[in-house]
């Protein structure tokens, strides 16, 4: 499972400098593109989640904050 | 949030559908509470760095089983015809491996020897800030801390660097100002990267936000963090343990915006006015202050309020002597140039029981409001206010206790704009 983690890293890390040296401005959440390989950390530290990976089912991203 | 979570509560228990939160707040923990507070039992990422790029929030997104985003706008006042009667009739899912799990493809947290075997120095010192938070992983010291700021701020003052990475070496800043490894200074850099950051991109409402978070009420679109009470009575009501905020919410953090500019109406004395009291000469309180400006000073189109300012003021023990707090709370007199206006010049600061425990005060400071019939004179900027801050202290060793009083003064500055940069080279 650490190898996942570490595969989605390197994804992640690979996509974000490609990313960033094409199109400074824009967000890596594009209609129409793949999820880019990034793993982030769940708010409560228990666990990661690589959303390069969520394949095979339908989901809906919600970016928000508390306040 | 809690209407969508409502929405799709029973596609989530179906297995149709997977509901992931992400939030790019500074501290995880208020988001928890959000999130305990609502009932939300789907996973929220973390994302301080905002390494998704986000320019707002809320966004909803549709993701599809190749993991590809969809286009169109989602609102959920029409969640019917967009999602159930839309999405999921168009192309429907089969309930996958992820049906009854709380959420998919979880692994657990990466490991500090994968954020060291990335090359690019600037991202693995990311990664390490971003998880060292995460179980299993090991907490950064303060030399890790100042290895992995270093390294951001290279990457951030390198030529032609995106902007993103000065907004995220402030997040990074910020995060030290919150750990045990605090270096003073580390609040007051964090804003100035967030504003630097501002400036080449004004319309970055995640990077406007974060200063705004600390800023002056003239500023601030709504209070950040006023339902947090509401949140943990409610909770505690229920017979539930709220969820601790690690970071104490500063007054900026609550306070309410306004659109009005108040005038000093209350005449505070001062309480040493022939400055008889001993000063803090040994240096057993440390003073620092923080400026928090108004974002409006990064736009070149906005010139004014320049200057209006939330100041935030920790008085903090150096290490060889604490506080008294059956002495009473310490006090601040602050005096701001003329023209300046501050709604009072005596204030009194936190005073938790805790003898070794920073106090806090927070105030606001604007400057002269200009006469739109004349063209612009001097500028208001810098400007500085001078104060003197009072309190009662003890020292470790020997135990004298004593009042003692510190001068201070808080220079307040225009943030570098872009142009400014620009003309540098």
């Amino acid at each position: 499972m650490r190898c996942l983690s570490f595969l989605g890293l390197s994804v992640f890390l690979w996509t974000g400098t490609v990313q960033a040296s094409q199109d400074r401005s824009a967000s890596l959440l594009q209609p129409g593109h793949p999820l880019p390989g990034l793993v982030l950390p769940t708010i409560d530290g228990k666990a990661t989640v690589d959303l390069g990976a969520l394949r095979g089912t339908k989901v809906l991203l919600i970016q928000f904050a508390s306040w | 949030m809690p209407v969508w979570h409502e929405k799709t509560k029973a596609l989530r228990e179906s297995g149709e559908l997977v509901v992931i939160g992400i939030t790019q707040e500074q501290h995880p923990d208020r988001c928890q509470l959000y999130a305990q507070w609502q009932g939300i039992d789907w996973p929220i990422l973390w994302d301080p760095f905002n390494l998704t790029g986000s320019a707002a929030v809320p966004v909803v997104l549709a993701v599809d089983e190749a993991g590809v985003i969809r286009p169109g706008r989602l609102d959920v006042r029409r969640f019917e015809e967009q999602i159930v009667e839309g999405w999921m009739a168009d192309t429907p899912a089969k309930p996958g491996p992820t049906a009854g799990r709380p959420y998919p493809d979880v692994v657990p947290p990466s490991t500090r020897a994968a954020a060291d075997s990335v090359g690019d120095p600037a991202q693995a010192a990311l990664s390490r800030l971003l998880w060292c938070r995460t179980a299993g992983e090991e907490h950064l010291d303060g030399a890790a801390y100042g290895a992995v700021l270093q390294t951001l701020e290279q990457a951030a003052l390198a030529p032609d660097a995106d902007p993103a990475l000065t907004f995220r070496h402030g997040v990074a800043l910020r995060m030290r100002y919150d750990s045990e490894h605090r270096r003073t200074g580390d609040f007051q850099r964090a804003l100035d990267a967030w504003m630097s950051a501002l400036g080449r991109r004004p319309s970055q409402y995640i990077w406007r936000r974060r200063i705004q978070q600390w800023g002056p009420r003239l500023d601030k679109p709504y209070p950040f963090y006023d339902w947090v009470e509401e949140a943990q009575t409610s909770l505690i009501a229920a017979g539930s343990v709220p969820h601790p905020i690690q970071i104490a919410l500063s007054g900026a953090e609550l306070a309410s915006g306004t659109r009005e500019i108040p005038i000093r109406n209350i005449q505070d004395s001062h309480p040493d006015p022939e400055a008889a009291l001993k000063r803090d000469d040994k240096h057993l309180i440390e003073l620092e202050s923080t400026v928090c400006l108004h974002t409006g000073v990064t736009s070149k189109r906005v010139r004014e309020p320049a200057g209006s300012s939330r100041i935030h003021l920790v008085l903090r023990p150096t290490g060889r002597a604490h506080f008294e707090p059956a002495a009473g709370p310490a006090k601040i007199w602050v005096e701001v140039p003329p023209g300046w206006n501050t709604p009072r010049q005596l204030l009194t600061a936190s005073s938790p029981a805790d003898p070794d425990a920073a106090r806090l005060v927070e105030f606001e400071v604007r400057p002269p409001q200009p006469d739109l019939t004349k063209p612009p004179t001097s500028p208001t900027l810098p400007a500085t206010i001078r104060g003197t801050a009072f309190y009662f202290v003890c020292e470790d060793e020997g135990g004298e206790c004593q009042f003692l009083a510190q001068d201070f003064e808080i220079l307040i500055r225009a943030p570098r704009r872009a142009d400014d940069r620009a003309q540098d080279k």
